[in-house]
């Protein structure tokens, strides 16, 4: 579950990056990776090309990070999400709550 | 129980305080005595014993010293470390180790023989440590500088040893700790649960369901009440996570879903209520993926709504069809009140007909090679079962689940509902069966109830009058007809008598939708008016009488022509007969005991009597 990051100054954008499984072993990190920045970047982008999995807990993860973000006023897109992780991307309706590329 | 476990594990690093007590168990001119006497006695205190005898039973560490004085012998519980050399020991060697361990008990307390020749006492050294020493150290009997480093170091690196040990044992203790509390909280949790789920209806005989023994503890919760109107509503809900804060959002989940379907509470009502609350009192993170089904059996009409949870499955019994139900909106608990808009769908289903609702456990069941049974096998298994007999159907479809995750997987996370579609008299029945006998007291009240154009506008009575005769035993038998009589009275008074809209509206095509488009705009316009009710009752155990007085300030309608709707039909008595049929009342009729309109027509009264 390593999660890595990368801040573009330029476009105020925070992209974390979920390898493995996103589960809730993947909690804490996940947290830090936006939790300990100097500033709020205005967009973020959580980025599943390595991710392989994807259970309730990292539901929960990402409605912490729109919660941190602004809520309603945040902007993030979920993007590279292979068919499992769509799938249940789809099933929870989560398009309404982030822009799932 | 302790208000607060420490939240702190011990985390520093082992440190052992010194100095270390060592214990050399030794006889007088033996080998190993020469090599101890190189130790820093700054940080090892050495206490030579020479028979094991000396060692006592005793635990009381108080009254014990390493005073070399001490002639009533020793508790072992003094030494950090035991050096047992193998001239004292010889062929006894492994039975010593052992005595040793039973003194010494759960604490870490490393044994180190110390032999003169390692090979040649090769036998006693694996005996002594098969049976559980540490290790050995060569001694000599004039030691080297090298000899005597090497001594003190390994001997330094036991004792390190000891005390990570020793650190592992407090951390697993309190783990241990932890987790009992852990779990009392959770079956309180599950006992509160129990609590308030008391009326529970899922035995009723058309319900069918797998859950796990443990499912309020993994978050997933079965709930089902008849509705007044004679209908069934059930929730499969499946909380995030699991443990206590899983469980926890079940008990206001439980809670609101019996007290609104009792209070007669529209589905969409209750499930944006639901929301409403989950949202307000969870964490961010946790919500509750949902299904939710309101079966209405006098009319065969099902309305299923998903969100979150796999699809659920409509498998018609004619036809052998099976039609998916997806998931359509965001589960419970997720966003605020103002954006959840629940969009059931609804299909006219045959006694006979099956619903299924399941939570992912049921797909994600994995057997011995990896494999998850998935959505293909469950509706392969349902389809099967499509014209067998529902109980062994239900168990055929659990025993395949069950066939295929083998006897070595545990079923644990399953939950999957069977819902039956029967005809209202046989649910009836069921709803009889299980309900508690109620005692019936004499009741004689009258009640009074104004809604203004704000009320009117925003506020729904129907629940809250229905409330109101539920509260009478006898009277809850009869929930559909008295549901059908507040309903159709209330919608004359405001849409006919208050609104002005006319029930033709309905009949052109597009009808309905431009009746309530108008029925909304009219509504929301509304700046004087009122809706008055008033219920009187009077009854006992035997008999009853309710009447019924439903006044609005509208310009009421002619109800001269009320008789004619006893008279065969005519092209004269038609047109009435529509303005009747319109406010309802040939069903009113055919519940009520006596239809009367006074005034000019905006004041209804009926009687509704029952007897045993």
């Amino acid at each position: 579950m390593p999660i890595s990051s990368t801040m573009s100054v330029a476009k105020s954008e925070l992209i974390i990056n979920v390898e493995g499984r996103f589960d809730f072993s993947a909690h804490q990190d996940f947290r830090s990776a936006y939790e300990d920045l100097d500033g709020l970047p205005q967009h973020f982008s959580v980025d599943m090309t390595e991710t392989t999995y994807l259970d309730s807990s990292a539901l929960g993860m990402l409605l912490l990070l729109r919660d941190y973000a602004g809520g309603d006023h945040s902007s993030i897109k979920i993007v590279n999400c292979n068919d499992d992780v769509r799938k249940i991307l789809v099933i929870s309706n989560f398009g309404r709550l982030f822009t799932i590329q | 129980m302790p208000a607060n476990l420490s939240a702190n594990l011990p985390s520093e690093k082992p440190i052992k305080q010194s100095p270390v007590n060592i214990c050399l168990l030794a006889p007088q001119q033996s080998h190993s005595l020469s090599i101890v006497n190189f130790l820093d006695p700054h940080l090892y205190h050495l206490t030579v014993i020479h028979s094991l005898d000396t060692f006592t039973q005793s635990v009381d560490n108080e009254s014990q010293s390493l005073n070399t004085n001490n002639i009533d012998g020793y508790s072992i519980n003094l030494f950090d470390i035991i050096l047992l050399s193998t001239d004292l020991v010889a062929l006894e060697s492994a039975n010593t180790v052992r005595y040793l361990q039973t003194l010494i008990g759960q604490r870490y307390v490393p044994i180190v023989l110390l032999s003169q020749s390692g090979v040649d006492d090769s036998a006693i050294l694996i005996d002594a440590m098969a049976a559980g020493a540490h290790d050995y150290i060569e001694t000599s009997a004039e030691p080297s500088e090298y000899t005597a480093e090497l001594f003190s170091a390994k001997i330094a690196s036991q004792i390190r040893i000891a005390a990570m040990q020793t650190l592992v044992q407090q951390q697993n203790a309190q783990i241990m700790d932890h987790h009992k509390h852990l779990m009392y909280e959770q079956q309180l949790a599950e006992e509160v649960f129990n609590k308030v789920s008391q009326n529970n209806g899922i035995d009723m005989a058309n319900i069918r369901h797998w859950l796990s023994p443990i499912a309020v503890f993994n978050g997933d919760v079965l709930l089902a009440a008849p509705t007044p109107s004679g209908g069934l509503i059930v929730l499969l809900g499946d909380f995030t996570g699991h443990g206590l804060p899983a469980a926890i959002g079940t008990i206001p989940l439980a809670s609101t879903f019996y007290s609104m379907v009792e209070k007669g509470f529209s589905m969409p009502d209750i499930i944006k209520e639901l929301n409403a609350k989950l949202h307000a009192i969870l964490p961010v993170s946790v919500f509750c993926c949902a299904s939710v089904v309101q079966l209405n059996f006098d009319e065969g009409i099902v309305d299923i709504w998903n969100a979150g949870l796999p699809d659920s499955y409509v498998l018609r019994k004619d036809s052998s069809t099976i039609e998916a139900i997806s998931s359509n909106g965001l589960a419970l608990g997720i966003v605020g009140a103002g954006e959840y808009q629940p969009k059931p769908t609804r299909f006219n289903l045959l006694t006979g007909d099956r619903l299924y609702l399941l939570s992912d456990g049921v797909l994600e069941a994995t057997n011995d090679k990896g494999e998850q049974f998935g959505d293909e096998r469950l509706l392969e298994a349902i389809s099967g079962q499509v014209n067998a007999n529902p109980e062994k159907g239900f168990a055929a479809i659990k025993q395949q689940v069950i066939d295929f995750i083998g006897e070595h997987s545990r079923a644990d996370d399953i939950s999957l509902v069977e819902l039956g579609m029967v005809n209202a008299s046989d649910f009836a029945a069921m709803y009889k069966r299980s309900q508690k006998t109620i005692t019936a007291e004499p009741v004689s009240w009258h009640f009074s109830y104004e809604l203004r154009p704000d009320s009117l506008r925003y506020q729904d009575p129907v629940p809250l009058l229905l409330h109101l005769l539920m509260e009478v035993p006898t009277l809850r038998r009869y929930s559909g007809q008295l549901f059908t009589i507040i309903t159709e009275l209330y919608n004359n008074a405001l849409e006919h008598g208050l609104l002005g809209l006319s029930s033709a509206l309905k009949q052109a095509p597009e009808g309905f939708k431009s009746y309530y488009s108008a029925r909304n705009d009219h509504l929301n316009e509304l700046k004087q008016g009122t809706v008055c009710f008033t219920l009187d009752y009077q009854g006992d155990d035997q008999q009853g009488l309710l009447v019924v007085d439903v006044k609005d300030s509208g310009k009421g309608f002619n109800h001269a022509e009320l008789a004619s709707l006893a008279e065969p039909f005519n092209e004269a008595s038609h047109q009435s007969q529509a303005v009747l049929s319109g406010r309802g009342i040939p069903l009113l009729q055919s519940i009520c005991s006596k239809i009367e309109y006074l005034g000019c027509g905006n004041h209804a009264r009926v009687e509704f009597k029952w007897a045993v």
